[in-house]
């Protein structure tokens, strides 16, 4: 509930933000206030119905698995109570949804539609979801290492939905920060529990990779600001929009499976899966510095001789 | 294992360094097909803008950089998913290679495809031009009823000669009127 009122003091703040700025007409400018608000009270309605009245037929303290079978359903070979899964089924359903917005918002322009939602409202529309589908991912995380991991994405979520203006430098800082604090995130999450079913540790490994391949990305704009256009992957003749959208497909996928994985259970997993679970010196940190490395490395031999290259074709 | 063509590389895998490791299923296989996709594109571009001038061309660095994003994906998944550091190092090596190949597959695909293409539209443009239109071609139906088909297209200027249900021979000479030779 505290999280809830966060997001609706945060989707207020910003619909100041945009009636001082007006980046569009009053009409859009009323539209997309009261879209907002109506966002916030669908998801204060939907944590009302089926967190709060979840809570009151299955309180956590008294969790029986045992009680109630009639209710639960099989899941990785345990028994997850109806309540639960309702909880993973609505989170999980926020975060596919975030990614078909990206998606709708990547091919919309190919088909020649222009939808015109500003930077403020995107923010809005993925990150407001997405802290929900967390919070609810938060409170039914079956240990504390997953608990942990589930706060650092929602601190990040609020970060974004934040309509703060930065120095550039402050920014690439964040930009940097960011998904450093993701993959960490994640890693914790995947190595929270001995439970996830090699199935979907495959696929939250795949959110970790997306994430690192968000950095390249991050590090190439930062390094290669002189490259022209024609000559980077933001030129639409290299097809690399295909891989954008495989990529929230992917996403769309891995993001069901990890709402749906053991560790969002609630199954009162306590055990620590291995010491030193919170290091950050893990194999996760290794894939990021070592692919990051390579891939720039590739990238200032391609771009170090670009006329070269060129004179090929 | 369910045998498609999204999941060879996953099955490669398998079959070559067994529970030592747990990639994604699809994963590896999307970025093959999608650097074949970057190759085709630029293979097929560059054919057809040095063939026709058209503006298909595409950068080479353009290309290339999408197929190491795509091979750091794929070393970022290695690490993550392999046991080993031995195991992720010779998967790291073993997909660059297919990308590559991929990569390389789709430039020389795209430009064999191509190439055969045009060859058959020039020769089926010749035979259309020197023997006339093939059999069972379009029929025209005159205001007598007679329908007239096998169209033989003259060499030279708009004339063509076409063969009547009724046996005879019929002739036009702007595709409006026609006369029986």
């Amino acid at each position: 509930m505290i999280l809830t009122i966060i997001s609706f003091i945060v989707a207020i703040a910003t619909i100041i933000h945009v009636w001082k700025v007006r980046p569009f007409s009053t009409g859009i400018c009323v539209v997309t206030s009261i879209g907002l608000l109506l966002l916030g009270w669908i998801g204060t309605i939907i944590y009302w119905i089926y967190i709060l009245q979840g809570e009151k037929t299955s309180p956590k303290k008294t969790f029986n698995p045992t009680k109630g079978m009639e209710q639960a359903l099989q899941f990785n070979g345990e028994p997850v109570p109806k309540p639960i899964k309702l909880r993973q089924d609505i989170a999980a359903s926020l975060l596919v949804f975030t990614d078909i917005y990206w998606l709708i918002r990547l091919i919309a322009p190919l088909c020649g539609i222009n939808l015109a939602i500003s930077h403020i409202l995107d923010s809005y529309i993925v990150y407001l979801p997405f802290l929900i589908a967390w919070g609810i991912l938060c409170s039914i995380a079956s240990n504390k290492v997953s608990r942990i991991a589930s706060l650092i994405i929602i601190v990040f979520a609020l970060i974004m939905l934040m309509p703060i203006e930065t120095s550039p430098l402050t920014f690439a800082i964040f930009n940097i920060i960011k998904p450093l604090s993701l993959i960490y995130a994640y890693s914790l999450i995947i190595r929270s529990s001995n439970s996830i079913s090699n199935g979907d540790k495959s696929w939250i490994n795949t959110i970790i990779v997306f994430v690192i391949g968000g950095f390249f990305y991050t590090l190439f704009s930062l390094l290669f600001k002189d490259i022209d256009m024609q000559y980077s992957v933001t030129n639409p003749s290299s097809g690399f929009i295909l891989w954008n959208i495989i990529t929230y497909l992917f996403l769309a996928v891995a993001e069901y499976r990890m709402a749906k994985c053991a560790v969002f259970a609630d199954s009162n997993d306590s055990e620590p899966t291995s010491k030193g679970v919170y290091s950050p010196l893990n194999k996760y940190l290794a894939a990021t510095l070592i692919s990051i490395s390579t891939v720039l490395i590739l990238m200032f031999l391609v771009y170090g001789n670009v006329d070269a290259i060129e004179n090929i074709f | 294992m369910k045998k498609d063509i999204f999941t060879i590389l996953y099955r490669l895998d398998k079959k070559m360094y067994g529970e030592q490791i747990n990639p994604n299923k699809y994963m590896a296989t999307a970025t093959l097909l999608c650097c074949t996709f970057f190759g085709v594109l630029l293979g097929g571009g560059s054919f057809l803008s040095s063939m026709f001038n058209w503006e298909l061309h595409t950068s080479l660095s353009a290309s290339l950089a999408a197929v190491i994003y795509l091979v750091g994906y794929n070393i970022a998944e290695s690490i993550i998913v392999a046991d080993s550091a031995k195991v992720a190092i010779l998967r790291s090596l073993m997909i660059t290679g297919i990308l590559a190949l991929g990569f390389g597959a789709g430039v020389v695909g795209s430009v064999i495809v191509l190439a055969i293409l045009i060859i058959i539209i020039v020769f089926y443009i010749f035979f259309h031009v020197v023997f006339g239109a093939p059999k069972g071609g379009s029929k025209i139906t005159l205001n007598d009823g007679t329908v007239l088909s096998n169209k033989k297209s003259d060499l030279l200027g708009g004339g063509a000669s076409y063969k009547g249900n009724d046996g005879k021979r019929y002739r036009t000479d702007d595709g409006q009127t026609f006369r029986q030779e």
